[in-house]
Formats: structure tokens, sequence, C-alpha cells
């Protein structure tokens, strides 16, 4: 059933863009705030880790996509080359 | 004014405020300028990439199929494909 496929992404997508938004709103934005012994801190890892886990995953993908372009560049440049021999 | 001209003086606004606090211009309290401010550009960017998803997601959970026009669509190629066949054209 290709609809019922189709509403199950989107309810997926749209679970995991509420859950990611409000997690990192909290962690960015409240948990400074908040004293180190209340119990919310345990839900939380380090505030080290706000600014670590989007940079890395920002640097996987910009080089995954560099990567993926190269890669097609040169496969269309080795295409070409072979064409005109 | 163009839409990018607009996006990118915003842009622009925005990000020499956050280099003014990061710099130590603005009068920011201790946790704010050491913990938060930092943060600040990645929670934009993490906000589009949720906002992107989000709403992907809600289109897709509430698009109506409509059959009616699947049909009608799906006897439209085959005639298409027909009329190309009949002129030499390569179909599927």
């Amino acid at each position: 059933m290709p609809q019922l496929n189709d509403k199950a992404v989107g309810a997926v997508l749209l679970a995991i863009g509420t859950f990611v938004f409000t997690y990192y709103s909290i962690w960015t934005l409240v948990i400074p705030f908040v004293d180190v012994e209340q119990p919310i801190r345990k839900l939380f890892p380090p505030q080290w880790f706000a600014i670590a886990i989007p940079v890395f995953l920002l640097v996987v993908g910009v080089t995954g996509i560099f990567g993926f372009l190269s890669f097609v560049m040169l496969q269309s440049g080795k295409k070409a080359a072979k064409k005109s021999t | 004014m163009t839409r990018v001209q607009k996006i990118g003086t915003t842009f622009a606004a925005a990000g020499g405020i956050w280099l003014l606090g990061m710099l130590g211009w603005l009068p920011l309290s201790e946790t704010v300028r050491a913990d938060v401010w930092p943060a600040l550009p990645l929670l934009a960017l993490v906000s589009l990439g949720a906002y992107a998803f989000i709403n992907i997601g809600y289109n897709l959970l509430v698009f109506r199929e409509c059959p009616e026009a699947y049909y009608e669509l799906m006897q439209e190629i085959q005639e298409a494909k027909g009329d190309l066949r009949a002129k030499n054209v390569d179909v599927a």
C-alpha cells in the first residue's frame, strides 16, 4: 500500500523533527541555567556535546557531499576520456 | 529589495550581533556568554533541519490520495506512448 508507506515515513520524519528540535533547544537554551544537582541534568549530556555533535555531523555530511561530487566528476571524466580514444 | 538581498541582510545582521557577543562587546551574563551564545548558530542550523523534516513529514501525512486522477494519468501515459511509438520514437 503505497499511501500507507508514505504516511509512515511522514509520521517518522515528523516525530524525529519535533524530538530533535525540542531536545536541542532545551539542551542549549535551558540546561545552562539549571543547577548541577537538579535531576533533569541527568537526561542531557555535558554542554560540550551540544556543540560537538552537530559540528561533527556537519563535517561528516559536507565531506560526504564533496566526496560524492568528486567521485561523480572523476567517473564522468574517465568516461569522456574513454570516448575520445 | 529581492528575496536574496533580504535573506542576506538578515544573515549578516544576525551574524554581526553574534560576533559582537563572542568578542565580549555585549552585556551578557556569564552563563550565557560561556554556554549559550556559542551554540546559537548551531541551534539555528539544527532548527532549520528540524523544520524541513517537520514540514515534509506533516505534508506526507496529510496528503490525500486521488485515485481517479491516478487512473486518468495512467491512461494518458498509455495514449502518449502509443502515439510516440506510431511515430517511431523508442519508448519503454
